[in-house]
């Protein structure tokens, strides 16, 4: 075989991922299975999952059914056959489906039912996973190339809609410590919903950019409206991992390294808020957008001042305060006001 | 030999803990393969993020199957046909080709040893050699990337792609032949 050009292929050995990405995802997949427990498996093999969505759904049919066949067996049985392997199939393809494919209204209510099943422990996690879902789907939408572009608006806004649900719906577990059983699961909770928010940010800054001058306000507004739900989540669970750092395996270091970390990720957002201030030629806008970035600074110099004295809890809510600035001021700018100039999307 | 058997042994002693529900066991498992599992999807996907989650989502996945006690031969070849098979079903879902991509930035490994040119050059070195290696049959570029870049012998190549270690073989070759060919074209 030729050695030089096995030698150029050997080049791609360097091809790696990020080390960032390696930990954080290491870190979410050991949160998703320890949260997972001994206790049933969210995302079970499609075989295991259908099978027990079909036993709880159809458990009196089943046991009729049974009755029924020393009677007339061989009619019954086939019948049966037909009409179990078809709903599984159906339940087992809808669980891919997008929206506009026929079996998408029956992904959703899999999904209702699971929600309605499903242990305290486990909600947050199943929500989480139903945000992710949902961000698949909306990645979906905007690629299809042969969709309308007021259609794709539409179908994504009803998305964030629901995306937004499952982010509130963690926050408040994450507020709700009692309905979980134990400390070490809420921890794993706020852990993988810290790792999740900034994939989320991400990818909602991505649908954003489509539409960078945020001509479709309803679109504009929805993102803003998820954006501000995951950085409430985000919040949330920084908080919680403060708040219980020592079942997180946390030194004090560390959970000041986090914060730190946080806080110079606003501080990025602020400098953009700034720039984009100065950028502006509708008067009032500037000064709005000036004051807001001198809010959101102040916020975050005193996060810094708390965090020096290791007043942790201090620094995450003056962090949260700015935050809160940021998206407030994006939301403004977003709610479709003709006089209002648009500000690009800072995420 | 030994070293086969201790190795063999030692995948035993991880699956059995794992089986039981011990997390920590699957931390070995993740350090060891979740570099060589992006390496392997990396090529067959569109995107750097299409790489990153299936990857991520490999692990998940088999972490389920090892919990649902589903037999498993060797860890390494169990992960990759997890991986395989998402692939197989991210195109499915998506109706997308590989070939439908924007063009993506390359990140490599830290390399201090290197020069900020020689760094440069080696980016431009491996875009060229990624692009040849994207316009190939998948079943040539999956056995090139399984063996010269993961480093599986033919044997364990053949495992995984459910052929035979001849066939192997000689996917190998026409694959290296193909390979040179588009990089001999683009000179």
């Amino acid at each position: 075989m030729d050695k030089r050009v096995i030698k150029q292929i050997q080049l791609l050995k360097s091809i790696q991922p990020s080390r960032e990405w390696s930990v954080q995802t290491r870190d979410v997949l050991f949160s998703q299975i320890r949260a997972q427990g001994k206790v049933g498996v969210q995302k079970s093999s499609k075989i295991a999952c259908t099978w027990a969505y079909a036993r709880s759904t159809f458990s009196t049919a089943y046991q009729y059914s049974i009755g029924l066949l020393f009677e007339r067996p061989l009619a019954l049985a086939s019948a049966l056959s037909v009409f179990v392997i078809s709903v599984l199939g159906a339940f087992f393809y809808s669980q891919t489906s997008m929206p506009g494919d026929a079996l998408y209204a029956m992904k959703r209510t899999s999904e209702g039912v699971r929600t309605a099943l499903v242990s305290p422990d486990d909600r947050a996690q199943l929500e989480i996973e139903f945000a992710d879902r949902r961000m698949e789907e909306i990645r979906a939408v905007s690629e299809k190339k042969e969709t309308a572009p007021e259609e794709k608006a539409k179908s994504i806004s009803g998305l964030l809609d629901n995306a937004s649900e499952n982010f509130t719906n963690v926050k408040k577990t994450l507020e709700d410590a009692k309905s979980v059983s134990t400390p070490k699961k809420i921890v794993d909770i706020a852990k993988l919903a810290q790792a999740k928010a900034g994939q989320y940010e991400k990818a909602l800054g991505q649908v954003q950019s489509a539409d960078p001058d945020r001509q479709n306000a309803v679109l504009a507004q929805k993102i803003n409206t998820a954006l501000t739900d995951v950085h409430a989540a985000e919040s949330k669970a920084l908080e919680v991992i403060v708040d219980k750092k020592d079942i997180a395996q946390m030194s004090d270091d560390e959970v000041k390294s986090q914060i730190a970390q946080y806080i110079t990720q606003t501080q990025e957002k602020v400098e953009k808020v700034k720039v984009t201030a100065a950028g502006l030629t509708d008067e009032t806008a500037k000064a709005k957008t000036a004051s807001a970035a001198d809010s959101a600074q102040k916020a975050l110099e005193e996060a810094k001042a708390v965090l020096e004295k290791n007043e942790y809890k201090s620094a995450v809510a003056k962090l949260d305060e700015s935050k809160k600035i940021i998206d407030s001021l994006q939301a403004q700018s977003a709610s479709g006001d003709p006089a209002q100039e648009k500000i690009k999307l800072i995420y | 030999m030994r070293k086969i058997m201790k190795k063999f042994l030692n995948e035993q002693i991880l699956l059995y803990k794992m089986r039981t529900g011990d997390v920590n066991a699957f931390g070995p498992v993740y350090d060891f393969y979740h570099e060589k599992i992006y390496r392997f999807v990396y090529l067959k996907l569109p995107t750097r993020q299409d790489a990153e989650d299936i990857t991520a989502d490999t692990f998940l996945k088999a972490w389920q199957y090892i919990q649902e006690k589903k037999p498993i031969h060797t860890i390494q070849a169990f992960l990759y046909q997890i991986a395989r098979n998402l692939v197989v079903d991210f195109y499915r879902t998506r109706g997308i080709t590989l070939e439908s991509i924007d063009e993506r930035e390359i990140v490599i490994a830290d390399r201090t040893d290197l020069t900020l040119e020689e760094k440069m050059t080696l980016k431009s070195d491996m875009q060229e050699v990624e692009s040849a290696l994207r316009k190939l049959k998948d079943a040539y570029r999956e056995v090139i990337v399984l063996h010269f870049l993961n480093e599986l012998s033919l044997k364990e190549v053949a495992r995984i792609i459910g052929r035979s270690p001849g066939a192997t073989r000689v996917l190998l070759h026409r694959g290296i032949k193909t390979v040179k060919g588009i990089l001999g074209e683009g000179r």
